[in-house]
């Protein structure tokens, strides 16, 4: 446990405090302007009710997606119709995405002559455009693009459940109560940790919100380092009082988490039932009607993509594109797995030390990429560390920064749901670290580590904000190829570049998907 | 899932990614560019192709979503990484040249640039030019009623009708500094509080003006030529005015190419330097989809674009307009945010 939290700390340390120091030392040797203290966003009246704006955004952002996703979730694990399985593949798809593209292809669709106004009507166009663009539309997007994960969550934690109560429930007291009051009820820690998760990525997203014209306060600490701004102590100054806001909400929010098995571990059952539980027909329903808004987007642009005279042309030139895109989230995943997998379990087993690396990994994941990236830049790009900055070593470190966090929560939370008493057992035998691990302590997580592993590839698949500013020259993933084609090149293809890495997320989202899925046989 | 499946995933994964950071050495160039990679990137794989120099590129995003490639220059300054700065405006490299970051060139092939598009000292050197015009919606202005000045953004009868891109980012940034120059600051305030009060709609970046102009959400928006020739070529019920005609004159933007002090290869970045001003290259963005206009005389003008020497362009010291930007940028952001000004 000892060596786990080393790890964990000296991990958080490497990936995400060193590069902040670093950043923080180049603002002061470059004799920049003056850097406003962080408590200057508090006591200035428009930062104040900005930030008060923005953590209100994320918080409803994650509540909406929390409830949805625990409702779809439920759903799902516990229905049969191949309708409600094929919505909730479509309701998954938005997550294969960066929310950026989900934004962009929402404003094609609703451009004058896009699929609404031809087929919806112009005066719905009009007000759904003018939703769109402003809070509520920031809030939609990121809702959309994110309750899959708490869908995912919910379905996990549905699936490692113990199905004897539920039955039990079923039988004596009707379907719709054994699902309300046991099925719901023990997915809630599962739905709270999503909706954490949705509130910390809405509080950090920075492309959706400039792209719908609504301002953000994460967009003031980006705005820091943003074409001919380059006040890095500023950024990470203004960066201070979001870290403390996410620390404020994650708090909150997990106090419903009070180590309920969110992930599936091989201790626990496969879940209830369907047939005890009734026909569905809401459920099914809920899941098809969510599947078809989660096409939305997707909808906007395949008309995007058959809109143009030559979409596929775009596909040979991406080819390269798609292959380093693999290498980094390959490079990426495994320390990942590892560090999650070393981490969580020692958080989970003795959380009160926990502090350092937990508050460190939170602050990866809450910061704008940009700060981040700029701090890896500083640490990095020297000639000794040449090895490291000119290749993939730094993005593999950036983004190590960025989902370290998820990681490792997500096994802490894998690991609360596996009784210690074995693990003691061999400690009391005696038995060797790596033979502790292979047999005992990792085990019972296998299905788990499966699900972390894909999960955090799919986010990496996706991820924007951190590559794009470390990527080696020559060296850009799909996403960010997308994103720096989409400034006038054919939109067919930048739609059809979209849709491919729709189709390379998607095939790990079903592997995912399989893994939390499928029914033990043993 | 068995142990030895687990394992040859995990191999599998380990393997791809040792795969990945082997690179072959040859002889390379790297480039980074705010030029739109979808011109910029057949430009460079042609000298690729002629050189049989490996070109390495980082390419810039249209909106603000990236730190942009000047602030990565900035940052690496102490270690550079980049041989060559390909930029779309001339006033990043003056920040670049300020702080010392630019080793002077003059690259035999730009003969025939006027003088006023490049510097003597040789530190930056000016071709292929952008303009910044109204694009107007043919379909919701008609042609007696079209505005001709950038003045019309502060007319009554636009209230609510227009776009312009966010004055803290882009080439948008170059021009309201323009502005500033030629009016004065208290003129250029006011215009900026003019935008705010007649409503002008502040979009992401030019490209989303574009958008919003050919889909008719807004009557008319100011871009850069490329955005509008992108436009037009895309059947959009666009028209394209030069602002000003006879008045201040039209903001003429040169792309700009500079190279990087104590960079890692620079022979080959001189090379890829003269290649970049040569004519040919600008033929190449005159006939691509951008239609940038040729400073030199005697390349073929794009179809449907005025050549720069056609134009009333303003006039323009760009080294002077890259310190006003310097001076006007914290308040354009401070505008932005709405907290301030300049």
């Amino acid at each position: 446990m000892r060596a786990g939290h080393v790890l964990s700390g000296l991990a958080a340390a490497l990936c995400i405090i060193a590069p902040l120091v670093a950043l923080a030392l180049m603002q002061s040797a470059g004799g920049s302007a003056e850097v406003a203290p962080p408590w200057f966003a508090l006591t200035d009246p428009v930062l104040r009710r900005l930030l008060a704006a923005s953590t209100a955004q994320a918080a409803i952002a994650g509540a909406i997606a929390g409830v949805c996703g625990l409702g779809l979730g439920v759903a799902l694990a516990t229905v049969r119709s191949s309708w409600g399985r094929a919505g909730a593949v479509l309701h998954m798809l938005p997550l294969c995405l960066p929310p950026y593209l989900l934004a962009l292809g929402l404003v094609h669709g609703l451009a004058r002559g896009g699929p609404v106004d031809r087929y919806l009507g112009s005066s719905l166009r009009v007000v759904v455009d003018g939703v769109l663009h402003g809070p509520g539309g920031f809030m939609m997007i990121q809702v959309l693009a994110l309750t899959p994960l708490v869908t995912l969550l919910v379905l996990a934690a549905v699936r490692g459940m113990d199905p004897a109560p539920v039955e039990a429930g079923a039988l004596s007291r009707g379907p719709s109560v054994a699902l309300v009051r046991i099925v719901a009820r023990h997915s809630l820690p599962a739905a709270a940790a999503g909706a954490t998760l949705v509130f910390l990525l809405t509080l950090g997203e920075v492309a959706v919100p400039m792209l719908l014209g609504v301002q953000t306060y994460a967009g003031t600490v980006f705005a820091r380092l943003a074409d001919l701004s380059f006040l890095p102590g500023e950024a990470l100054s203004r960066s201070l009082p979001m870290v403390l806001v996410a620390l404020a909400g994650t708090a909150t929010l997990l106090r419903l988490d009070r180590g309920g098995a969110v992930l599936p571990s091989a201790r626990a059952g496969h879940g209830p039932a369907p047939e005890l539980l009734g026909s569905g027909a809401i459920r099914v329903t809920a899941l098809v009607t969510a599947g078809l808004i989660g096409a939305a987007p997707l909808v906007g642009l395949a008309w995007m993509a058959a809109s143009g005279s030559d979409p596929l042309s775009a596909l040979g030139p991406a080819l390269e594109s798609v292959g380093r895109t693999l290498v980094y989230m390959a490079g990426a995943t495994v320390p990942l797995v590892a560090l999650g997998l070393l981490g969580g379990h020692a958080w989970a087993r003795d959380p009160a030390k926990q502090t350092f690396s937990a508050g460190a990994a939170l602050l990866g994941l809450t910061l704008p990429g940009v700060v981040l990236g700029i701090g890896l830049i500083a640490l990095w790009n020297r000639p000794s560390t040449s090895w490291i900055y000119g290749g993939s070593a730094v993005v593999v470190l950036g983004l190590m920064g960025r989902y370290l966090y998820l990681a490792q929560r997500a096994f802490k939370v894998a690991f609360n749901a596996v009784p210690a008493a074995e693990e003691e057992a061999a400690l009391v035998a005696r038995k060797g670290v790596p033979a502790r691990w292979l047999r005992v302590t990792a085990p019972p997580v296998r299905r788990a580590t499966l699900a972390v592993g894909a999960a955090v590839a799919l986010l990496i698949l996706r991820d924007l904000d951190t590559i794009l500013t470390v990527y080696p020259p020559g060296g850009a993933t799909l996403a960010v190829r997308i994103l720096t084609l989409e400034a006038n090149a054919p939109p067919a293809q930048t739609a059809t570049l979209a849709l491919l890495q729709i189709g390379l997320s998607a095939l790990l989202g079903l592997a995912f998907l399989a893994a939390i899925t499928r029914r033990r046989t043993a | 899932m068995t142990r030895r499946r687990a394992v040859l995933i995990a191999g599998l994964f380990v393997v791809t990614a040792a795969l990945g950071c082997a690179r072959a050495p040859s002889e390379q160039v790297v480039v980074y560019t705010s030029v739109d990679q979808v011109f910029a990137e057949p430009v460079l794989l042609a000298f690729e192709q002629l050189s049989g120099i490996n070109v390495r590129a980082v390419y810039d995003t249209e909106e603000t979503k990236s730190t942009g490639v000047l602030n990565r220059l900035l940052a690496e300054s102490q270690h550079p990484r980049a041989d060559v700065f390909w930029s779309g405006d001339p006033i990043r490299p003056q920040i670049l040249i300020t702080r010392g970051l630019v080793a002077p060139y003059e690259p035999a092939s730009a003969e025939g640039i006027p003088a006023a598009f490049r510097a003597m000292d040789g530190t930056w050197t000016g071709f292929s030019a952008r303009a910044r015009v109204i694009l107007v919606n043919t379909e919701l202005v008609p042609e007696g009623e079209r505005p001709d000045s950038i003045r019309d953004y502060l007319e009554p009868r636009w209230k609510d009708r227009t776009a312009i891109a966010n004055p803290a980012y882009g080439t948008t940034t170059t021009h309201i500094a323009a502005l500033f120059e030629a009016w004065g600051d208290e003129e250029g305030r006011a215009f900026l509080t003019g935008l705010r009060e007649n409503g002008v709609r502040v979009a992401a970046s030019n490209g989303e003006v574009k958008r919003l102009v050919a889909a008719g959400e807004v009557a008319w928006g100011v871009v850069d030529t490329d955005d509008a020739a992108v436009a037009v070529e895309s059947g959009a019920p666009v028209a394209v005015i030069f602002p000003d005609d006879g008045d201040l004159g039209t903001l003429v933007i040169p792309t700009v190419a500079v190279r990087i002090a104590e960079s890692p290869n620079p022979g080959p970045a001189e090379a890829l330097m003269d290649y970049l001003v040569s004519a040919e290259v600008e033929r190449a963005l005159a006939e691509a989809a951008c239609r940038q206009m040729p400073l030199r005389a005697g390349v073929p003008t794009p179809r449907g674009v005025r050549s720069v020497a056609e134009i009333d362009a303003m006039e323009v010291d760009y080294p002077t307009l890259g310190d006003a930007v310097e001076r006007l940028h914290p308040g354009f952001l401070a505008w932005a945010e709405g907290t301030g000004g300049p």
